[in-house]
């Protein structure tokens, strides 16, 4: 790792955080019409889960030193919450935006955000949420992690650096496991892993100063075929909403209960006997 | 309008809004029931970097100019005015005075917890005996030897109960002084705390001093700049506090638009009647002029705080407009404007405070109006 020094010790650790913008989930009302979601009067926000990862990256930033760059991928307005980012503490801010981005699935968006990666060139430390409120697929950060190569530790809730190693608790089920890794490496963290922190004005004013540089198409040279709806293997069928089942319910005497009983076997709802 | 124009400026507005409007707007009622003080929520406004709006980064601030503070305010103010108040007086009265007016010692020991929010500031100048007539004031200091001597008493000092640090207007002999004093020296202690009729949860006090020894590097400036610093920090003090009334006047004129838009009598809604289209055109067109008179008068505090007749026209202007708009908020209302729980009659209660508070009404203007004469006899011309 070209980062580190024979012993070990992380100098300027450089790490990157995948953030996505995405429709604040408080501002969604279903049209009472049509009975779709409206996400037009809906405000961009940091997806929950990617505040937290920030903030993970900051904290060991404000240990460890170091560089933080944000990089997302979406729509020009994206920027607005890089520029949030930037404001909690993040030095650079990177949008990658174009038109043949749009519609990726999650291979797609995958391997775009690992060239942007490659393209930034050394790194330690990548962070990412673990999903996103808008999709929920947890695919982006460990597919990042397979195009680049790199280790992964999923689902922390706490990182930090120790002689050069980075030790992450990682909530499993049935406890906490903790990994120690040698950087460079993917992180993706836990939604409410952490409080994150609000922005600063002063910050904020610096970003919009500094802006938020963008990368399109060009800047990161992928065929067209690979990125985009026509790199995305992802097919949707359909979508459908299923039946709600039919209820119906009447009052029954305790006398009744053996015809009842039987009349549900009949039916098929319930089964009686040693293979039920 | 400026505060619109700028990207930065509307980056801080939609920053303060956020936070304004998810953490300040829902305990607003609280506050002025209860006259409750969210300290907690205060002290927050300094992780984010509010406190020290002002103030340069070394000393801990965000270096930013007026027109931020002014855009904070008002959107504080919209929420919650006496929460605005309580800001204003910290981060303008306070922090902005002692960062332009002290020493390096000064700005090096207090700015950082003041701009944190770790102290609460307050500015003492009104005195039991003198209000508008401020260098009648008794409260008067001594030098013996290397300190000095502070005696005296200050009242309806915003902030005092909640105080940690005092900017301090005395009497040296025949000129005027500023002294930084802090609530743990010995001789400082506060009297009791006003309940108010508007302007609730923005405590206010009063505060004694008794033999209070303060060393010679607590002084503000130099001895006998009191004078240059009390008048130049009003000036900024009242164009910085018009902002209140103007995110006040905002708010009574939003809820009056909606109210009477929804609101249905004689068939049809009450915003198509024309006493009420008449009181609706008044409402704006009084909170668009107070707004681009206070916007003017930031731009001319930036270049010069020694500026009084655009800073008093200001806050004469927008006091006196915020009071008639929630006056009018309330009477569109009716009944229900009445009663508390429409929120309505506190912002009339609140913006009475705007007509009394950095100065009455009658003394702004005198101060436009004796200035302007000034102005007018040495230069045969209005000011730009």
């Amino acid at each position: 790792m070209e980062s580190s020094t024979s012993t070990g010790d992380i100098v300027a650790l450089k790490m990157i955080v995948m953030m996505k913008q995405v429709p604040d989930a408080e501002e969604i009302f279903i049209d009472p019409v049509k009975y779709t979601l409206n996400r037009s009067q809906a405000r961009g926000i940091i997806n929950p889960s990617d505040e937290n990862a920030l903030e993970a990256a900051l904290r060991i930033k404000e240990k460890e030193g170091g560089e933080i760059t944000v990089i997302s991928m979406g729509p020009p307005q994206a920027e607005n919450a890089i520029i949030e980012c930037m404001g909690r503490g993040a030095d650079r801010g990177i949008l990658i935006t174009d038109r043949v981005f749009a519609a990726a699935d999650t291979y797609a968006t995958s391997l775009t955000l690992a060239a942007a990666v490659k393209k930034l060139g050394d790194f330690d430390i990548i962070f990412a949420g673990e999903s996103t409120t808008d999709s929920g697929t947890g695919h982006v950060g460990p597919g990042v992690a397979e195009f680049l190569g790199i280790d992964q530790v999923t689902y922390t809730i706490d990182t930090r650096i120790e002689s050069g190693m980075l030790i992450a608790e990682r909530e499993l089920e049935d406890g906490i496991e903790v990994v120690s890794t040698k950087p460079p490496v993917l992180v993706t963290v836990l939604i409410n892993s952490n409080l994150p922190r609000r922005s600063r004005l002063r910050l904020k004013v610096d970003a919009i100063k500094k802006g938020v540089e963008k990368w399109d198409h060009d800047t990161l040279s992928l065929p067209v075929d690979w990125v985009g709806l026509k790199g995305s293997p992802t097919l949707v069928g359909a979508l459908k909403i299923p039946e709600e089942r039919k209820r119906e319910s009447r009052p029954v005497k305790l006398e009744e209960i053996p015809a009842l009983v039987d009349e549900l076997v009949k039916k098929g709802i319930i089964k009686i006997g040693e293979d039920a | 309008m400026i505060t619109e124009r700028e990207e930065s400026l509307k980056m801080i507005r939609e920053t303060v809004r956020e936070f304004s409007r998810k953490e300040l707007g829902p305990i607003s009622s609280r506050v002025d029931e209860d006259d409750y003080f969210p300290l907690e929520l205060f002290r927050k406004l300094g992780s984010l970097g509010f406190l020290g709006i002002t103030v340069p980064e070394k000393y801990g601030g965000s270096g930013l100019g007026y027109e931020a503070q002014a855009v904070v305010t008002e959107e504080l103010g919209y929420d919650s005015a006496s929460f605005s108040l309580s800001y204003g007086a910290h981060s303008n009265l306070v922090v902005d005075s002692i960062y332009r007016n002290g020493s390096e010692y000064i700005r090096k020991t207090f700015l950082p917890k003041l701009c944190s929010g770790e102290m609460i500031g307050s500015l003492c100048l009104t005195e039991p005996g003198s209000g508008s007539d401020a260098l009648a004031m008794k409260t008067h200091a001594r030098r013996e030897g290397d300190h000095f001597i502070l005696d005296g008493s200050k009242t309806l000092i915003t902030n005092a109960p909640y105080a940690d640090l005092m900017l301090v207007y005395a009497r040296t002999g025949e000129s005027y002084t500023a002294f930084v004093v802090l609530s743990s020296d010995k001789g400082v202690s506060k009297g009791k705390k006003f309940s108010k009729m508007g302007m609730r949860g923005s405590p206010t006090g009063e505060i004694y001093f008794d033999r209070v020894e303060l060393p010679a590097d607590r002084v503000l400036g130099k001895e006998g700049d009191g004078k240059e610093i009390i008048l130049s920090g009003l000036n900024a003090e009242r164009v910085i506090l018009s902002f209140i009334f103007v995110g006040l006047a905002r708010k009574a004129l939003e809820a009056s638009l909606r109210y009477s838009m929804e609101r249905r009598q004689f068939g049809r809604s009450i915003a198509e009647f024309e006493m009420i289209e008449e009181k609706l055109s008044n409402m704006y067109t009084r909170y668009q002029a107070s707004r681009l008179l206070c916007e003017k008068a930031l731009v001319e505090i930036q270049n010069d705080r020694m500026n009084a007749i655009d800073s008093a026209a200001s806050i004469l202007y927008t006091a006196e407009s915020a009071e008639y708009i929630a006056r009018e908020a309330l009477q569109i209302h009716g009944g229900y404007g009445y009663v508390k729980d429409a929120g309505i009659e506190r912002l009339l209660r609140d913006a009475i405070l705007g007509q009394i508070g950095a100065g009455t009404t009658e003394i702004r203007k005198h101060l436009v109006a004796s200035n302007l004469v000034k102005y007018f006899r040495k230069n045969k011309s209005l000011p730009k």
